[in-house]
């Protein structure tokens, strides 16, 4: 940093706070989003970051648009312009993200240097990041500059981001699979953090390329699946009986009319763990009339695929079992509790199924959760993530208006009280309620050409992105900006791909000299 | 009306139709030379030669009848052909200075003072018993504000004699704007000076003007005569040469005019004065052809284009001066000078009016 001679490629020539004006060197290729430095005499600096390009000209825009016919019409070859690149260049507009003072970074209160000259941001300068003390880092990807990896690597205490919920809001193809593995990948080095994982591809297991199934310590992965066929490692079967439903399941993901949910918790108080049965078979409680009866029935067959035949209670479906899978939601539950990573695979399950399988989960730990708060033991359980796809099914303004809210909206309210937090994947962020959103404390923002989309992500973002607009339409694949209240500033990242990312752990363990066991000895 | 719009349209026919004529200057010091088709020369693709060009500019700071505050600026680049070239010598690329001149008691006789901005400059600049200039005719104001630009015009001379002496070589060239003949009094022996020091070192001295006066003897202009006696050629680019030789007796040859079009593109013709070191003027010519492409002015010099932007002083400038002067003056000294300065300032309040009316 100060003293050695810096490689410049701007200078500051003007702006204000939020809207500092650079010049670009010619040839330097500023790009949107990059990370500059201008430094001060004392070793301080600021990092600025790279908000819009703009060209602008000594040459009148008439004079332009003459040169431009000219060379167009065929004129042109026995003109050029001289001093080209002192006369027409690139104001980069920048605003100050982060200052560094006596290397502790700080919010910008300051101006950088008038006429300061900027440069390219480099690892050093981020010295203050890979010194930060985080007692279980998640690792989300490298620091990026504009579409430029650094090597300072990006990590949030998993223990304290999982409860205030993550966010990722993306559109299709731009790498939130990708991110989504990466980061489990990661959490399962890390202690004391249960996550459940409805997995609606069926992409995370790797059930035919590399996915956590390859980690190292595979012995904290748990997978579920309808299709336990032509697959190795231990996958176990999702089969869920039918006792482990409680109507408080069913709130908010099936529209039932407050008679019949009155009839659900009638059923239940009535025949507890048989209560299901009860309603197939049509088995009449008094206060209960015959039609909401058969509305339920209807609804408990098309959802859970339960069905009554000659008096017989039936399974038509592979998850909602009458005689098998009473301990799959104990078994679960367990896992998560000891810190292990669950992965349901719901690729062949409707969409309401696989929303039901969360519900009975999620209520289970929810409630068990809740106890451990009131015995005063939740600190020493681990803490639980839940990952959920295409969030607004659950967290929508819209579903939670029509339906009453649900143990997802629960989660998202009231689940940090409990260690409880959501892992939210979405599309739409605009349907998701302000007042969710602004509980959701880090967002992983990742490429999005929406601009509605866009305006909502700014709105609810833990730091200030309102000129980020353009930076996040033109994220690439794997490229994302991470805000955070557990970050000093809203910081770009490139995630790396999963498959060289596990490849690169995977050898470097295989690397490693086997140890020897006793007998060697 | 009609009638009126007819008449103009019939004197002006009469006159653009006007026989060629003879070129005709007023300057006795120059042989003329009739127009003559042999003396259109195609310009040719050369080597790009190094090239300074120089230029000055000036804007008033404060003006009274019997003062006048000036800032100055003189500056010049380098080119090789279209390339921008950095000095050599670690000379500075533009010299500023205030000048101050007085009117003696009589209206007479103005001397000027200089004060240089930077002491580094004070070796480029003309020394200030040299500035000393007899004002023509009756002190009106109009007359006397030419001699405002006497302290720049010098400078530019003195200025330019040093970038030929430290930055430039045997072959290369020096082009300044405007004409290479002296308008005042004591300015010859700065001219002289330049013009001898090139002429000594093989330096191509070239004076090219972006307006001309010259005209032929039956009244037309000269370069627009030139213009039309040029359709006959197909060149692309061209110069015409000799207009006009200098007459000297000494120790360097006199100075060319001639009439150049620079660029194929370009309907300008400029007059050029020449001070030849050799004899290849087309070639010279051509170099600096070479550095005319820029399409913002096709056909007049990119070098010249940047000299002129450079040098130029701009209002904010004079107005930052104007208020670090007054400000420093005590209060009895300012309401005598306040009184000066408005005998002639209505002139810039109708400006003013003239601008907020626009606006």
């Amino acid at each position: 940093m100060g003293g050695s001679k810096i490689d410049v490629i701007g200078q500051i020539i003007g702006g204000e706070t939020s809207r500092i004006f650079i010049r670009e060197k010619s040839g330097s290729r500023i790009e949107l989003g990059d990370l500059l430095v201008a430094e001060e005499d004392d070793g301080n600096y600021s990092i600025l970051q790279v908000k819009d390009l703009v060209y602008h000209s000594q040459i009148p825009q008439i004079m332009r648009e003459l040169a431009s016919g000219l060379q167009l019409e065929g004129h042109g070859s026995h003109m050029e312009f001289l001093d080209e690149e002192l006369r027409n260049y690139i104001i980069a507009e920048a605003k100050t993200i982060l200052q560094i003072r006596d290397n502790e970074p700080q919010l910008p209160k300051t101006l950088p240097n008038f006429f300061g000259q900027v440069r390219r941001i480099e690892d050093d300068d981020l010295k203050f990041l890979m010194e930060e003390k985080i007692k279980n880092p998640l690792y989300l990807g490298n620091v990026r500059s504009g579409s430029k990896e650094l090597k300072t690597s990006i990590h949030i205490d998993a223990r304290e981001a999982i409860p205030h919920h993550i966010l990722i809001p993306a559109t299709t193809g731009r790498g939130k699979s990708n991110l989504v593995k990466v980061m489990l990948w990661e959490l399962m080095n890390i202690e004391n953090i249960g996550m459940l994982v409805l997995d609606p591809h069926d992409e995370y297991y790797g059930r035919n390329e590399l996915g956590l199934k390859d980690h190292p310590n595979q012995e904290k992965l748990r997978y579920y699946s309808t299709d336990t066929s032509n697959i190795h490692g231990m996958v176990e079967s999702l089969r869920i009986n039918i006792k482990s439903i409680k109507p408080e399941h069913f709130d908010g993901i099936v529209k039932f009319t407050d008679a019949q949910r009155d009839a659900l918790k009638l059923y239940h108080n009535t025949y507890r763990k048989e209560w299901i049965p009860h309603i197939i078979r049509e088995e009449k409680i008094e206060e209960v009339e015959s039609k909401t009866l058969s509305v339920i029935r209807r609804k408990f067959d098309n959802i859970l695929g339960i069905y009554a035949e000659n008096g017989q209670i039936k399974s038509r479906g592979s998850v909602f079992k009458t005689n098998d899978g009473e301990s799959t939601i104990k078994n679960i539950i367990k896992s998560l509790e000891d810190g292990e990573i669950v992965i349901i695979d719901t690729s062949k399950l409707t969409g309401k199924a696989e929303l039901l399988v969360g519900s009975i989960i999620i209520w289970a730990i929810f409630n068990k959760y809740q106890k451990y708060k009131a015995k005063g033991v939740l600190e020493e359980k681990p803490i639980i993530g839940i990952v959920i796809e295409e969030a607004p099914r659950v967290l929508g303004k819209e579903v939670i208006e029509r339906q009453g809210h649900n143990i997802y909206s629960i989660i998202a309210r009231e689940g940090r009280k409990f260690n409880i937090g959501l892992v939210a994947i979405t599309q739409l962020v605009s349907l998701i309620p302000r007042t969710i959103l602004a509980n959701m404390n880090t967002k992983i923002i990742l490429g999005n050409e929406m601009s509605q989309e866009r305006a909502e992500i700014i709105a609810s973002a833990s730091q200030d992105l309102s000129d980020d607009n353009r930076t996040i339409a033109s994220l690439d694949r794997g490229e994302a900006i991470v805000t955070s209240v557990f970050t000093k500033f809203a910081v770009p990242i490139k995630i790396p791909l999963f498959d060289e990312h596990v490849k690169d752990k995977i050898n470097k363990i295989r690397e490693k000299p086997p140890l020897l066991s006793l007998e060697d000895l | 009306m009609l009638g009126v719009v007819e008449k103009i349209i019939k004197a002006l026919e009469e006159d653009v139709n006007r026989g060629l004529g003879r070129p005709y200057l007023q300057s006795g010091n120059y042989k003329i030379y009739d127009f003559n088709e042999e003396n259109f020369k195609p310009l040719k693709d050369v080597e790009p030669r190094l090239m300074a060009f120089v230029d000055g500019g000036n804007n008033t700071v404060l003006n009274a009848p019997t003062f006048s505050l000036q800032i100055n600026r003189v500056y010049f680049n380098l080119f090789r052909g279209k390339e921008r070239q950095r000095p050599s010598s670690g000379m500075p690329e533009k010299i500023e200075f205030l000048s101050y001149l007085n009117v003696s008691k009589d209206g007479q006789v103005g001397k000027v003072k200089i004060f240089p901005l930077s002491e580094e400059h004070s070796r480029y600049l003309p020394r200030e018993e040299d500035l000393r200039v007899t004002l023509p005719g009756p002190p009106d104001f109009y007359q006397r504000s030419r001699m405002f630009s006497v302290a720049r015009r010098f400078a530019e001379w003195s200025f330019s004699t040093h970038i030929i002496e430290e930055e430039l070589d045997d072959g290369d060239i020096l082009v300044k704007d405007g004409s290479l003949q002296a308008s005042f009094e004591g300015e010859n022996k700065y001219l002289d000076r330049v013009m001898k020091t090139a002429h000594k070192m093989g330096i191509n001295l070239v004076g090219l003007s972006k307006t001309s006066t010259l005209s032929t003897d039956t009244g037309n202009s000269l370069i627009a005569s030139i213009k039309k006696f040029a359709e006959h050629k197909k060149y692309d680019r061209w110069c015409y040469y000799p207009i006009a030789k200098e007459i000297v007796n000494g120790e360097r040859p006199g100075s060319m005019i001639m009439a150049v079009k620079l660029h194929k593109l370009t309907e300008y013709i400029f007059r050029m004065d020449f001070l030849k070191t050799g004899h290849d003027e087309v070639e010279v010519v051509s170099a600096i052809g070479e550095n005319t492409v820029d399409p913002t002015f096709p056909g007049y010099p990119y070098g010249l284009i940047d000299a002129d932007l450079n040098a130029r002083v701009r209002m904010d400038e004079v107005k930052l001066y104007r208020t670090r002067i007054l400000s420093a003056l005590s209060e009895d000294v300012l309401e005598k000078l306040k009184s000066h300065i408005r005998a002639l300032d209505a002139h810039e309040r109708l400006n003013m009016i003239a601008n907020m009316i626009k606006d």
